[in-house]
């Protein structure tokens, strides 16, 4: 039996080697950014590591003078393995400071973890709300968004400015949709909206067409989702012809570009709603995109991820340099001070919750160049993550949920 | 009443889907108790490619073909070097079957990204035709014609073919076929390339309206094997019935209460697993 | 002193040492390899006495999990009482489980566990209102009591380390007990086992049973040890880890499934730094395993030690029968 404690302690001393060689005490900084960068969610992972890398190569003289090093982290879009990579950078390499996760379930777990370490962490793309809400930690700050943020300005859009008066919203049954339905609905009934009627289907439903033949009557459908379910949904919506009955709307994510070619030239002139478009024309944003497309290629556009990875990690650097080192607390405190004047995305500041006030674009499928692209067409100024609400009111109201707020306008939930 | 004639006919339109995929994996397992755990993700391996080949050539045909025919190298090569290694060990050659499912997707995930992908149809197949009862878009009609003109060929071949009658000796008895000379790997190696083939082919004709992504695999994994545990493991009808139940229910269940549609997509197959463990049409072992 | 326990002598004081000799990271690691290593000994349980392969087991582990994360964040129940809830909700899932499957075989049960269990991941993906979706629950932490934060890597290590190794020691008793006897017997030839008497469907329902128990021990460290519930967990990924760990490692032997713990995340850890490509190998190393070793590392260590001294018996019961 003495095969099997040679191998236990073969086994142990391999890990704890994996385990001791990082692990250096000095005067570097060190930066762990992580993102799915492998699995089914690789895309975001990817863009917000090509958003970083530009990003570090900007600012080169200011890190060699900070002796700042970055370090890229796996989290397979999986909360267990982020919580696991997260102790790695703490107790093992030393890390001061994370950037990401991207997704919102490993966003959730970071911030978990992030409590009782107390790590200073700039989440990146991530969105659950209570990140920065109902379960915010002085420690974590966000460079993105929150589902409904978009929303808020989409539905005072939709119910001014097109008129629309009853919605029915296709969703994804969890709670990213939820939340982008509860910052729709919230201002849409204020802005004159009659009822939005939803429907959820659970993700990674590939047939809708069992949906599409019960589909109620309204002036619009909103369909509230993204990924390879919002393709199914947006191909068979126009295969059934739905398309001359009712004009078709996306969440946030709905019209992404990486979708756009195979929705092919049937989604110009959807609309949408995000705090940035690739499609956008200032000088920052036109910089940053033919920058980051001669270092990463010219297929390769970037989006949201890259864009809230690449300003996370300005945050980072901005945090160390005004905090004069990485002491925790200055580095902490100066992150929630944040201002980005010249973001690529426009200018924002975070409020005292640690989320982005910001520009919201409602984005128009356009064909440009050849290319379709999402281009604002309006633009709503500092939109914060209670969108037109008192912060305190709509902490203490309920969080958004798959019936909540209430279908019917005329509901007094919205007096 | 057109909501009822819309949902029968995407619950149909489901189920044919679901039997091209479902029908050459009940057969393998028939013929050797080999499950192959990678069929989802030659589902996978078969509409990337095809979807690819279509793009490159205008062609849907050769696309089908060479999303099909992908999928049978890759299964003919898994079976020669790798299943024949095991050969005799069931559960081995089940779980190779799932090694060579995480390789083959983990390399798709590589060599295609992460984006989904659909499958470009011209505006004629897209464009509804009239049924007599309501309009509906040609190429779902295409997809149920397909699958009725698949499972009367295989039943051909099965009923009136000596290839289907050694078939079918050896679901019965394999040790009986090769005492009679019925070379039985070797038509396994046969019903397994052919099973290949439809995984590969049922991969580009549900891209023509599922969108092609990654973790479609597992789900299409899945759906095949809900379809033959209702049928019966082995059984070609039971493949065909178990389709029908999955697919109207599924329709059905998603027109009026979407939320439970999941739970709905596994009701029959609990039910079936506590009344008749062995399927509609299995055999009791 | 017999061979055996001098092994296990050297497993307790390897198991003592680790946490003083070694950092943070590292015993963190360990407490997840102990947490697999439960969840591969209830696959082995079935796999190397039943000649049962299930794809389920991670499932159980994932039902206690989420029963813990339910109760306790969401119905404020108190912490010793989740547990023991965990494990009768997961005990009574594995009855219903058993009973659904108790009469397939080898691979007709690998697929009914597989779509059993891929049917709760959906509805943990699902049931939103119940489960939290996607996102997950949030907030599972073990309570501190006076000055002792149970949550403290090192105090954690020390609760999983205990209950691991009184785990390991009564499935060691049972594989020599009538009834582990009787198991490796139904797995040779069941026909034999019901002539000569013996209640053979109850015993394997009751081996499903004690396996999906084991997993939901496993389900219980795993939700502490993450602080957050969420679906990935009852992947079909994960249950296929947990099997390449157990074949890797030698489902038939005892010590088997932990040995291919530690090998797998050793070798994790270490491809991590060359290669993203993780999936590919997972899906390599479950391939090599079954092709160039079926019956594990285990047993390629046992026969390099046989062949240097005298046979003996040892905690490593194998059997002779049949391969999977």
């Amino acid at each position: 039996m003495k095969y099997a404690k040679k191998l236990i302690i073969g086994g142990m001393s391999a890990m704890s080697l994996g385990a001791t060689v990082h692990l250096q005490a000095d005067d570097t900084i060190r930066v762990g950014v992580i993102g799915p960068t492998t699995g089914v969610f690789s895309f975001f992972g990817e863009q917000q590591r090509m958003g970083v890398e530009l990003a570090k190569e900007e600012l080169a003289e200011r890190l060699a003078e900070l002796n700042l090093e970055v370090e890229f982290y796996d989290s397979q879009g999986d909360a267990e393995t982020t919580v696991d990579r997260l102790r790695a950078m703490e107790s093992r390499d030393d890390i001061d400071l994370v950037v990401g996760p991207v997704l919102g379930g490993t966003g959730l777990a970071g911030l978990e973890w992030a409590k009782s370490s107390g790590m200073p962490m700039v989440i990146s793309y991530s969105a659950p709300e209570d990140i920065t809400m109902r379960d915010r930690t002085e420690n974590v700050v966000r460079a993105g968004w929150t589902g409904a943020q978009p929303m808020f300005a989409f539905g005072e859009y939709v119910a001014k400015e097109l008129g629309h008066k009853r919605i029915v919203m296709v969703g994804q049954d969890y709670s990213f949709p939820y939340n982008q339905a509860g910052g729709f609905m919230k201002t849409f009934c204020r802005a004159g909206g009659e009822s939005v009627e939803r429907i959820w289907h659970p993700t990674g439903t590939s047939d809708y067409s069992s949906i599409l033949a019960t589909l109620p009557d309204g002036d619009a459908v909103l369909y509230n989702g993204a990924g390879s379910d919002g393709l199914a949904f947006f191909q068979q919506y126009h295969d059934f012809g739905i398309d001359a009955r009712m004009p078709l709307l996306g969440g946030s994510n709905f019209f992404a570009v990486g979708n756009l070619p195979e929705m092919g030239e049937r989604a110009i002139g959807g609309l949408s709603a995000l705090q940035y478009a690739e499609g956008l024309e200032t000088d920052t944003f036109l910089a940053f995109r033919d920058a980051f497309m001669a270092m990463h290629g010219e297929e390769v556009v970037p989006l949201a991820p890259a864009e809230h990875g690449y300003v996370a990690f300005k945050m980072a650097v901005n945090a160390f340099e005004s905090a004069n080192g990485d002491d925790r607390d200055a580095v902490i405190a100066a992150l929630r001070e944040t201002e980005m004047p010249d973001a690529p995305r426009g200018p924002f500041h975070l409020d005292e919750y640690g989320n982005p006030v910001q520009n919201i674009y409602v984005n128009e499928v356009q064909e440009v160049d050849g290319r379709l692209v999402n281009v604002p067409i309006e633009t709503y100024e500092n939109v914060s993550q209670f969108g037109p609400f008192d912060a305190e009111e709509y902490l203490a109201g309920d969080p958004d949920s798959r019936d909540f707020p209430p279908s019917d306008c005329s509901d007094p939930y919205y007096d | 009443m057109s909501t009822f004639y819309f949902l029968t006919l995407n619950g149909l339109t489901m189920a044919a889907l679901l039997f091209i995929m479902a029908s050459g994996l009940t057969l393998a397992f028939g013929l050797m108790r080999v499950v192959n755990l990678a069929h989802g993700a030659f589902y996978l391996l078969g509409g990337y490619f095809g979807v690819q080949v279509i793009h490159g050539t205008d062609s849907l045909t050769l696309g089908l073909l060479a999303g099909g025919g992908i999928a049978l190298v890759g299964g003919l090569l898994m079976e020669r070097f790798l299943l024949q290694r095991v050969r005799g060990l069931d559960l081995s050659e089940a779980l190779l079957t799932i090694a060579v499912g995480l390789i083959i997707a983990d390399a798709l995930l590589v060599v295609y990204g992460g984006q989904p992908v659909t499958l470009p149809l011209t505006r004629q197949l897209r464009a509804p035709v009239d049924l007599g009862v309501m309009m509906y878009p040609f190429f779902r009609v295409l997809i149920m014609v397909f699958a009725v003109l698949l499972g009367v060929a295989l039943w051909l071949v099965m009923t009136y073919t000596r290839i289907g009658a050694a078939i079918r000796a050896g679901v019965d008895d394999r040790e009986t076929a090769m005492a009679q000379g019925i070379n039985v790997p070797l038509l396994f190696g046969g019903v397994f390339a052919v099973a290949s083939f439809l995984a590969g082919i049922s991969g580009v004709i549900g891209t023509s309206y599922m969108a092609l992504n990654q973790g479609l695999d597992v789900r299409v994994l899945m759906l095949s094997l809900v379809v033959i545990i209702i049928g019966g493991m082995g059984s070609l009808k039971g493949a065909a019935v178990g389709a029908l139940i999955t697919g109207m229910v599924s329709s059905f269940a998603t027109g009026y209460l979407p939320q439970f549609a999941l739970f709905f997509l596994f009701l029959p197959m609990t039910l079936i697993l506590v009344f008749r463990p062995q399927g509609l049409f299995g055999r009791a072992t | 002193m017999k061979r055996e326990h001098l092994l296990i002598i050297l497993i307790l004081a390897a198991l003592v040492a680790w946490p003083l000799l070694m950092g943070d990271y590292a015993v963190s690691q360990a407490n997840r390899a102990m947490i697999y290593a439960l969840a591969a000994l209830s696959f082995s349980l079935l796999a190397g006495r039943l000649g049962w392969f299930s794809l389920c087991q991670t499932t159980f582990a994932g039902i206690s999990g989420y029963t813990i994360a339910i109760l306790g964040v969401r119905f404020g129940l108190p912490f010793p009482l989740v547990i023991l809830l965990a494990l009768l909700f997961t005990t009574l899932s594995a009855v219903i489980f058993g009973l659904l499957t108790l009469r397939s075989r080898q691979v007709s049960f690998l697929m009914l566990t597989l779509a059993l269990g891929q049917m709760v991941w959906a509805l943990s993906f699902q049931w939103v209102d119940v489960t939290g979706g996607y996102n997950g629950i949030a907030g599972v932490r073990m309570p501190v009591y006076g000055g002792l934060d149970l949550n403290d890597t090192h105090v954690f290590y020390g609760l999983i380390a205990t209950v691991t190794v009184a785990i390991f020691l009564a499935v060691w008793r049972l594989y020599r007990s009538p009834f582990g006897l009787l198991l490796l017997g139904i797995q040779e030839n069941e026909q034999r086992m019901r002539a000569l008497g013996h209640p053979v469907y109850l015993a394997r329902f009751t081996a499903f049973v004690l396996a999906g128990v084991i997993a939901g021990v496993a389900g219980v460290f795993l939700v502490y040890d993450m602080g957050i519930m969420s679906p990935s967990p009852l992947g079909l990924g994960h249950a296929v880890w947990v099997l390449t760990a157990a074949v890797l490692g030698g489902y038939r032997s005892l010590l088997g499934p932990a040995l291919g713990v530690a090998v797998l995340i050793a070798l994790e850890t270490l491809v991590a730094q060359y290669t993203d490509r993780h999936m590919m190998v997972i899906g390599l190393v479950l391939l090599l395993s079954i092709l160039l070793m079926p019956r594990g590392l285990a047993d390629v260590f046992e026969q390099h030690f046989k062949r240097k001294s005298k046979p003996q018996a040892s905690v490593t019961t194998t059997t002779r029968g049949k391969e999977p």
